[in-house]
């Protein structure tokens, strides 16, 4: 008994400090992870779920940096000639890194700025799509035909970025056109019957229609109504489809492109 | 009409005829509209019993908002410091539900006015899309349609200005809505009391039910987030 008591004595005498740091590491660990989660709750409650994954995964990652400092500090690490190489290292990471660290600023810029966050519809040169994720580097975009685009954070920072979602309502612009020998006023009628009974056309701002332009094959009618942004593809779709069926029922002609050309002199046409 | 539908039945709800029987095991759920000609079936297993509540017309004819603008079909004037308190009368749909125990979904809600249509509530910049209504006046509880609840709603001018009120803005979360079980139709929100406040924000207050023996619904799981304040904020005008 004593001897197994003994051995022990001396085992913890020897590695002692390799004990205390691997206790250390672990209770720092377990520390870092609680306050992980406790912060995480904290913060969803007033910010974006996504920005509060952010702040609390950079906050874990540096109380694990310090713990393991700690823990080799215990251990007898000489921590000095880490510090000298970390520093040199630092500086060839430093220009090795730089575009992750240019798209690092752009995201936490676009973040805290919230140009844009998942959910959002966006268009990015061009490119119009649904925000999947906004990560400190990049962010994801889904466009509408379902495929998958990442851009670098720097790029949307310096790209136009319209962001359909920051207003809850959407303006769609349409331009039905008559035959001039119809009766304009029957279209009026017709074209806002239609648009009244759409459900999700927005009653309030109220619909407008009226002529914008005499064109060369008809009259256009300019038919602009307001939804709400997450159903402007549904409304898009389906009202245009509407108007052009409830038009042709009631017999209005919709013109193809026409021009009149006049001779100077008058053709004679002979018979062969 | 409201509550617990018993097997085999067949009700009538509106444009609605649902039918409920008992079949080898298990039970089907029929729902023909017979206005629209749509036609909805369910299997359900045993054990499930199924319920008609009243609901916010929120879900017609899909989900969008939560938030219901009930344009009043007479305007009120208030004078300063006064308070006036009118019953009215709002659209509500009704929610087949599908209970086993205290866990429930909704596998069907009957539009009861299908003219649905959604409004902008302030600007385009800050507002807010909210399912539009007409509130209309009404005399009691006793007297509210079919497809309307009885909703008595309490202004209080804290100006020292006339003010004007032509809108109420309320939210499903929470507002709630309450049935009797078994009756033909008897369905009513809690009280609600709007304090105006300045020329163009005004509060809305969701307190204590009309009739305390009165069923409350279950809130759906979209309406059910955590409800830090009960009330609305109506910034935009009223």
């Amino acid at each position: 008994m004593d001897v197994v008591l003994a051995a022990l004595v001396k085992f913890f005498e020897t590695y002692e400090r390799y004990i205390e740091a691997t206790i250390a590491l672990v209770l720092g660990v377990t520390l870092s992870y609680f306050v992980r989660k406790l912060l995480f709750k904290q913060l969803a409650r007033g910010m974006p779920h996504h920005l509060a994954n952010i702040i609390t995964r950079g906050v874990f990652y540096t109380l694990l940096l310090i713990v393991i400092l700690i823990a080799a500090g215990i251990s007898g690490i000489n921590l000095m000639g880490l510090a000298v190489a970390g520093s040199v290292a630092g500086v060839i990471l430093g220009f090795a890194l730089q575009p992750v660290i240019t798209n690092l600023a752009a995201g936490m810029l676009i973040i805290t700025e919230k140009i844009l966050s998942p959910g959002d519809l966006v268009e990015i040169d061009g490119v119009r799509g649904w925000v999947v994720d906004v990560s400190l580097f990049s962010i994801t975009l889904q466009r509408l035909d379902g495929v998958y685009v990442r851009y670098p954070n720097i790029k949307v920072l310096s790209s136009k970025v319209l962001n359909y979602s920051r207003s809850p309502v959407m303006r769609i612009d349409f331009v039905v056109s008559i035959a001039y020998k119809e009766d304009a006023e029957k279209a009026y009628e017709i074209i806002r019957k239609v648009v009244e009974a759409h459900p999700l056309v927005l009653k309030d701002p109220p619909p407008e229609i009226f002529v914008s332009n005499l064109g060369s094959s008809g009259v256009d009618i300019l038919v602009r109504v307001w939804v709400p942004t997450q159903m402007w593809y549904e409304v898009k779709r389906d009202l245009l489809w509407r108007i052009k069926k409830a038009i042709s029922d009631a017999g209005i002609e919709i013109p193809f492109t026409q021009i009149d050309v006049w001779f100077r002199n008058p053709i004679r046409v002979e018979k062969s | 009409m409201l509550g617990r539908i018993e097997v085999p039945s067949d009700l009538r709800i509106g444009s609605y005829e649902i039918s409920v029987r008992a079949e080898n095991g298990f039970l089907t759920y029929r729902r023909v509209d017979s206005s629209a000609g749509e036609e909805r079936r369910y299997v359900l297993s045993r054990g499930i019993e199924l319920r008609a509540v009243p609901m916010y017309p929120i879900f017609y004819p899909r989900f969008i908002t939560q938030f219901i603008l009930c344009v009043l079909e007479h305007e009120i004037v208030v004078a300063p410091g006064a308070s006036i308190r009118v019953s009215l009368e709002i659209p509500v749909d009704v929610a087949i539900y599908a209970y086993s125990g205290n866990s429930f979904k909704i596998i069907d809600v009957l539009a009861l006015h299908k003219d649905a249509k959604y409004v902008l509530y302030g600007t385009t910049y800050g507002g807010t899309v909210a399912r539009f209504c007409v509130a209309r006046l009404t005399k009691s509880v006793n007297d509210v349609e079919f497809g309307y609840a009885y909703m008595p709603l309490t202004i209080k001018n804290c100006m020292g200005r006339v003010a004007r009120v032509s809108k109420v803005l309320l939210d499903a979360s929470p507002l709630r809505l309450y049935y009797r079980e078994g009756s033909k139709w008897y369905v009513a929100t809690q009280s609600i009391t709007m304090n105006i406040v300045t020329d163009t924000s005004a509060i809305v207050y969701y307190e204590k039910p009309v009739d305390p023996r009165a069923l409350p619904i279950d809130d759906p799981e979209s309406l059910r987030p955590p409800r830090v304040y009960n009330r609305t904020d109506m910034l935009q005008g009223y």
